[in-house]
Formats: C-alpha cells, structure tokens, sequence
C-alpha cells in the first residue's frame, strides 16, 4: 500500500468529476455523467502515458461487468413485452381485488413494495420497469378511493427503493455475489442481512415519504387516465402470471441456465401470446442506465491502471490513523461514500471501489481486533452502493418515479436518502450479530424476519390510518419477511 | 442542448454501446462465446484448491489476453520458476512482497518457495490441475477449465 | 407478431454459430486399461520450522499433496512444489489448502481454505504436521485430490456399475480403486486424470509406475 503522484492525481480527478456531476456544477443538459466519465478516463489514460507508466488497453475491459448490463436489456425487454400484453394492467387488477381481501389495503401494499427484495434480480431497475406502472396504476385507484394522493409517493418509492436495493441480495449475479467472491465468504452469505435491512429501508422510507413536507403530487397527473382498461383479455393475465410463476420457479429451481436467457425465453413466449412486437420491446429498453454502468466501468479501469486504489487505501488509513475520525470514523465515511456521490448505477462504485474496501476492511480488523467488523464493513457498503441509484440525481431510478409523479427533481431523493441511511447499518449489525450464511439458526431465519414483518405492517397499518394492529397489514408485512426467505 | 454539446455526448454514448460491443467480438475470437454470460460472481474464486481466481480466465478470453495477470493467493512455486516465468510476476515470501525478478536480485535464495500474488493466465493455464471444481461451483456452469485446458498448451487461444 | 418467427430465426442462427464456433478441448482417449500410483514412500525431517519431506522416487507431477489428520479425524491438504522431483519443504506458516471432513471411511464434505490476512486466519499446516506426528496421527502424500477433483468418475460411463470407488489406504491417502473386471477399457479416467493418480498401463509400463493392485469386487 503506497501512495504516488499518478494514484493521487487519479483519485483526485475522479472525485473531481463525481463532485462536479453530482451536485450539477457541470450541467447535464451540456455534459451528461457517461460523456464525463468517459472524457475522465481518457484523460487518466493520458496522465498514465505521460508519467511512463505501461497502459495495456485489455485492463479496461477487465473491470468491466457483462451480466447486470445484458440481464438489464433482457429484464426491459421482458417488462416491455408484457406491458404491451397488458400484464401490468392485469397486475393493477389484481392488486385491487387483493387489496379487498383479508390481506387488505396495508398486507397488500407490503407485499408489492418488497416484491422485488423477494425475488431479487441482478438489477433492480428490471423490477422498477416491471412494477412502477403497476404500482402507478394500483397507487392512482387507491389514492381516488382514498381521496389522499400522499399515497402514491408512498407505495411508489416504497417500490424505488427496494427495487434499487435489491440488486444487492440477487442470488443471480447480484453485487452482494462480488462482495462474496471477492471476500471469501460462503454464496449467499450476504443476502440474509441485506434482505433484512432493506425491509427496513423500505419500511423508513415510506414512513419518512409519508411524513415529509413537500412532496406534492402533481394535481394533473392524478386525472391523467393510465391506460387502465376495464376489460381486460385473457392474454393479459396470462403474461403477468406466467412472468410471476417463471420467475418463482427460477427462485426455486435454480436451473444452471443464466438468468438473461430465461428472461428472453419468456419475452419470446409472452410475444407470441400477447401478439407484440418488436418495436414494443424497443420501446421498453432504457438506454441511460446502461450506458451509465459501462461509462463508470471504463472510468474504474482507468483508476485500476494509474494505481489510484493503492492511493485511496493509503488516504483512508491515513485519515484514521491521523485524524479523530479513526477507524470507525473513517469506515462509516466509505461505507455512506455511495450515498454522497450516487451513480445511476451502484456498481460504478463497487467496481471503482471494493478492492480498496476489501482491503480497508482488513486494515481495521487488524487494528480493531474485531474479525467481524470485515463483513459488517462489507455488506453495508455493497449494499449502500445498490440502494444509491434509487437517489441519484443523474438518472437514477428515483428520478422515473418523480418524473411520473411530477413531484419537483430530487425532493423525493431526501426520504429514500433517510431510508438508506438507517437501514445500511442494519445489514451491519445483522451481520455481525445474527451471523451470515454458515452461523444460521431456525430463530434468525423465522424470528427475525417475522418481527421485522410485523414491525412493516404496524408502520404500514399507521401510516394507511388503520388501527396498528389490523390483522391484513400485520400478515403482509410476516408473509412478506417470510416469502423473502423462503424463494 | 447545444449542438456542439448534443453531438458530443452522442459520440460518448456511441463509444460506451461500442465499447459493450467488444466483449461479445473477442469471445467469438477466442473460441469461448459462452464467456460473455459470466455472471462475474466470484464464486469460483473460493473453488479452487491452489487459489486461482478462475474467473480470471474468464477475463482472459473476454479480452483476448493471455497476459491478463490472474489473481493467485497462494499458487506456490521456486523462485528461480517464478523468474523464468515471468520476471514481472509479483509474488511473496514470508511478508516480502515484490516482483520475481527484483527479489532474485535482492539475494533471496533461487530455491526459495514463494506464492504468486498474481500470474498471466498463460502461465497460470499450466498450473491448473483441471479438476474442475470451479465449473461444479459456478451457478451457470460455465466449463471454466476449458480455457485453462486451451492456454496450457501453447499459450495463447485456439487452435 | 410477423416479426417473432425471423426473430426465432436470429435466435437460432446465433445459437448455432456460438455452438459450433466455441472452443472444445477433445479428449483423446486410449483403449488400455488404467492403473492407479502407488502410495509415495517418504522420509520426513522433523526441525524447529521445517520439515523436509524426501521422495523415495520422482513423482508424477512438479506438486504433489501433503496431509495430515487433524484432531476430529479431518484430513487436512497442502499442494506442495517439488524440488528436483523429490523434495519438499514445509515451513511454519505454510497454510493448508482445504479439509476433508470425514464420515466413516468416505469423504463428507470438503472446505477450501481462504486466508484473509487479518481477517480469517488459515490453518498452518506446519503445526499440524508436527502435532500429528507427536498423536501418531496419520500424514503423508498423495496424488489424488478427491473429493475436490472427480472428474474420473464424471467420465466413467460405467460408474453406476460401481468401477471407480474412492477409497482410503492405510496411510489415510485417497486413491481411486478401479475395479477391472467391469472396465470396459475406454481410457477416459486417465485421459481427464491431469494428476497423475491414474495412468494407462501401457504409461505405467514404460515408466516403470509402481502401481496399487488391482481393486477386486468382493462385495459382488
């Protein structure tokens, strides 16, 4: 571990850029975040050549990961398909009727914001795609009924959220996997705290987004009518049933199959049946996010060549050894890193970063004496970076939810920003205190998630106006806790 | 937008979408177009019984590059082998760390065992005991030790 | 939806060329049949950080297994370099590969060890050598790798017959025991064996490979 010129010159453009962009110094009306990550690593590139050191143009290829981007593209183009097919309306459909069973009002919204915990793809804004009409259309007939439109921020960034974050627990190449490989623990060691965690963050964030001042709905988009169509054809609920059922079974199953190839067999059959075409999965595809994600893996090999992680692990050890923030001070600075500079996509960070967190976090076992305080460090980091997107004023998921609900650009990020605050340490203490994968128990695995359950319905059931213990909110929040370790 | 601006960006994101293009071109190239469904995991680096990051020969076929330094936490072998090798190869001895070439020259003994930090795959390829645990442990089962199997014999890729 | 059938099109036209266009190793196969190494003999110099491990001769490969037992009747792995084809050194602080833990005479699981400096530490394999021999535990070499490699019997098409079974030697080494009567002589096991436990008997005759004796099917 060592500090150079180049390393530090590096880390200092870099966060240059992400200051810049972040807090829209450099508007991006004129320079977009892709074009400024691109023009930075160009210029790391150049640096590099001119301090002599060797630049082997493969190395940017190296940082750059394929499966978020193609199971994106596969997901929007699944999510596209079935929009069209009118599975989403179907979906709408359904949740209403739902909502008028036991489960109730409360049970239900609990269950559709942590669908996408439950069955957790490995880029949350393939659930985003999936759920956010749904959620719209079952938010706008539940804020007419109500007459309270506070209730579709609420459910809508209920959803953001979780879907955001639950990229981090993806058994299917989800950024907790990386965390996992790149730190030797067992697959699957991390999905149990961040699971847990992000019904926390769920639940804070609709909590805050239902208590926060200044969060109006745009009064016409409540009158806008969204393509809520009473009759629905059968091929409609067939395409959200047969999305729901084929993505349960893959849960189930785990079929040595990558997840992009199912996702593109059940678009093909979803094709046939809902008789859509091409252009309606083109239209699906959102092209942002992706170009985001490998604008910000070229800009992490560029910082791999000019050595700026070595750089960043001497600064962070420095900070904690020479300033009052100390080891813990300095871990809870990386470990909200993603919070402060929120990318479109939250794995420009882990591949920019976790190196360096993966060996900071050896640095403060060694001095803290505290082997656990590693996978604490960890998770909570990995799953900060999955939840930021749902923040980020460059694109993030976030932003498709304010657009929709013409709620003024990045009032809402505030409450998610809450919810992520609180509940990244929580992945943390349930590391470290219920123990991963390997140190399991009946009660961690029932108990935990159960309370944690009940806790989601009692805020749920509060923030509807129902009595706290209304029995439809409580069994939505168990069965969802419950399902969540189950699939 | 202006359009100096507009033409600018779209040139970046044009880069960007043909940058995403390579990696499917080079897979073709080597031989191992199914390289481009790694999941990126990382699960197979707790496979390996010698500590290769298997995932790097991955890497190496996606960028067409044998010298794609593999992550090895601890491959032993001689120093003098680890030279002969590859004189850049940056290994360790005890809590020296350094490259093969330099501690040769600092007077370590060349009988001296060492652990590889990191080694190009084609150099890593003839280590490989091809037991294919990492295949097994993959969640796709993505047959990882053909390309060790491939880069063990001359190399580089193909035939 | 006239679209979807050349989109089918498509599919399968890259389908078949990612098919036909990947790189498969072939494996050459010979019709003899196999034989398994013998167990290595060897002398072992005890001293205060060493142990120098002496092949009585060369062995198959540039590494071989070091194990030892450990207190719960693990066996405990380190793949070792070879210098001049015979010697070994174990030094302290050498960490161990894995562990196989046992259930009766079969392997029941396997561990691969991850040393994280500072974090998780590894088992020092010299120590555990030095203890086994101190409880008369069991150490030694082997070839094998199972249950981490099995690719033998991934290979053997007639495996449900029972031909491959691994099994323990009385130095606690695993070897592959193969039982020739019901061989049918398709060279696969040694073809895939990169380890040098198998070999074809043509091999192990022109290299002079001290083999085992042939396993016999007494249960049958």
């Amino acid at each position: 571990m060592s500090v150079n010129l180049l390393g530090a010159l590096s880390l200092g453009i870099f966060f240059i850029l992400m200051i810049a962009s972040v807090r829209l110094w450099i508007p991006q009306r004129l320079v977009t975040l892709q074009s400024m990550l691109l023009v930075g690593a160009l210029l790391l590139i150049a640096l590099a050549l001119a301090f002599g050191v060797p630049v082997r143009p493969p190395v940017l290829l190296t940082t750059t990961t394929l499966n978020p981007i193609t199971a994106t593209i596969a997901g929007f183009m699944l999510a596209g398909a079935v929009e069209k097919a009118g599975g989403f309306a179907a979906a709408g459909n359904l949740l209403v009727r739902l909502s008028r069973s036991f489960l109730g009002l409360s049970g239900t919204i609990i269950l559709l914001v942590n669908c996408p915990t439950i069955l957790a793809m490995p880029c949350g804004r393939i659930w985003a795609a999936a759920l956010i009409p749904t959620a719209l259309m079952f938010g706008f007939e539940l804020a007419r009924r109500h007459g309270d439109p506070a209730l579709l921020p609420i459910i809508v960034f209920g959803l953001i959220t979780n879907a955001a974050a639950s990229c981090g627990p993806s058994p299917l190449g989800g950024i907790g996997m990386m965390g996992e490989g790149m730190g030797g623990f067992l697959p699957g060691s991390f999905i149990k705290p961040q699971q847990l965690a992000i019904m926390g963050m769920t639940l804070v964030t609709m909590a805050a987004m239902g208590l926060w001042h200044g969060i109006e709905v745009e009064p016409s988009v409540l009158q806008t009518s969204h393509t809520h169509r009473e009759k629905l054809p059968a091929s409609a609920y067939f395409s959200f049933l047969f999305l729901s059922l084929g993505l349960v079974a893959v849960f189930l199953l785990k079929p040595a199959v990558p997840i992009q190839t199912v996702l593109v067999g059940m678009t093909l059959v979803v094709m046939i049946v809902g008789k859509v075409g091409v252009t309606d999965l083109l239209v699906g595809v959102n092209l942002h996010p992706l170009t985001a994600m490998i604008a910000g893996f070229v800009m992490a090999g560029a910082l791999l060549i000019t050595g700026a992680f070595d750089t960043l692990v001497f600064v962070l050890s420095w900070l904690a050894s020479h300033t009052p923030l100390g080891f813990v001070g300095v871990s809870i600075l990386l470990i909200y890193l993603p919070l402060i500079f929120p990318m479109p996509c939250g794995r420009v960070l882990v591949a920019a970063l976790l190196p360096g967190v993966i060996m900071f976090g050896q640095k403060v076992v060694e001095i803290t004496n505290y082997p656990k305080a590693f996978s604490g460090l960890l998770i909570s980091f990995i799953l900060c970076c999955a939840a930021s997107c749902a923040t980020s004023p460059l694109g993030g998921i976030g932003s498709i939810g304010e657009g929709n609900l013409g709620i003024k650009q990045g009032v809402a990020a505030k409450p998610v920003q809450l919810g992520i605050l609180v509940g990244v340490p929580l992945a943390a203490l349930i590391a470290v205190f219920l123990g991963l994968l390997e140190e399991s128990t009946v009660m961690d695995e029932v108990l935990v998630p159960g309370g944690l359950g009940l806790l989601f319905g009692v805020v749920m059931n509060l923030l509807l106006g129902d009595a706290f213990y209304k029995p439809g909110g409580l069994a939505g929040g168990i069965l969802s806790a419950l399902l969540m370790r189950l699939v | 937008m202006k359009r100096y601006f507009l033409y600018f960006n779209i040139g970046a994101y044009c880069s960007a979408i043909a940058f995403l293009g390579i990696f499917p071109v080079n897979a073709f190239l080597t031989g191992y177009p199914w390289a481009i469904t790694c999941y990126n995991c990382n699960i197979c680096r707790l496979a390996c019984p010698i500590g290769i990051d298997p995932h790097g020969f991955i890497v190496a076929a996606l960028t067409n590059d044998p010298d794609y330094y593999i992550s090895t936490s601890h491959l032993r072998l001689g120093l003098a082998q680890a030279q002969a090798l590859d004189k850049d190869m940056p290994v360790s001895a005890g809590k020296l760390t350094m490259k093969a070439g330099k501690m040769l020259e600092s007077g370590v003994d060349a009988e001296r065992e060492v652990n590889a930090v990191a080694m190009k795959a084609k150099h890593v390829a003839k280590f490989c005991f091809l037991c294919g645990n990492c295949a097994r442990r993959c969640p796709i089962k993505l047959p990882i030790m053909d390309i060790a199997e491939d880069l063990a014999k001359d190399g580089g890729f193909g035939e | 939806m006239s679209k979807t059938p050349i989109i089918l099109f498509i599919l399968s036209v890259l389908t078949g060329i990612c098919y036909f266009g990947q790189t498969r190793p072939l494996l050459k196969t010979e019709g003899f049949y196999p034989v398994v190494r013998a167990a290595k003999d060897a002398s072992y110099q005890f001293s205060t950080d060493t142990v120098e491990i002496t092949l009585q001769q060369n062995a198959s490969l540039e590494r071989i297994a070091v194990f030892a037992y450990d207190r719960e009747q693990r066996q405990v792995v380190v793949v070792k370099p070879l210098r001049d084809g015979k010697k070994i050194t174990v030094r302290r602080g050498d960490f161990a590969d894995y562990r196989v833990t046992l259930d009766k005479d079969t392997a029941a699981s396997f561990e691969i060890f991850r040393e994280i400096p500072g974090v998780r530490k590894g088992v020092d394999f010299f120590e555990l050598l030095v203890e086994a021999r101190a409880a008369s535990r069991r150490y030694g070499l082997q070839d094998c790798l199972y249950p981490i490699c099995t690719l033998c019997m991934d290979v053997c098409p007639v495996i449900k017959h029972g031909v491959i079974k691994m099994k323990r030697d009385e130095y606690g080494a695993f070897y592959p025991a193969i039982y020739l009567t019901g061989c049918p002589r398709c060279g696969k096991c040694f073809a895939v064996c990169k380890l040098g436990a198998i070999v074809s008997v043509r091999d192990a005759m022109k290299e002079k490979v001290p083999a085992r004796p042939a396993a016999k099917m007494e249960n049958k």
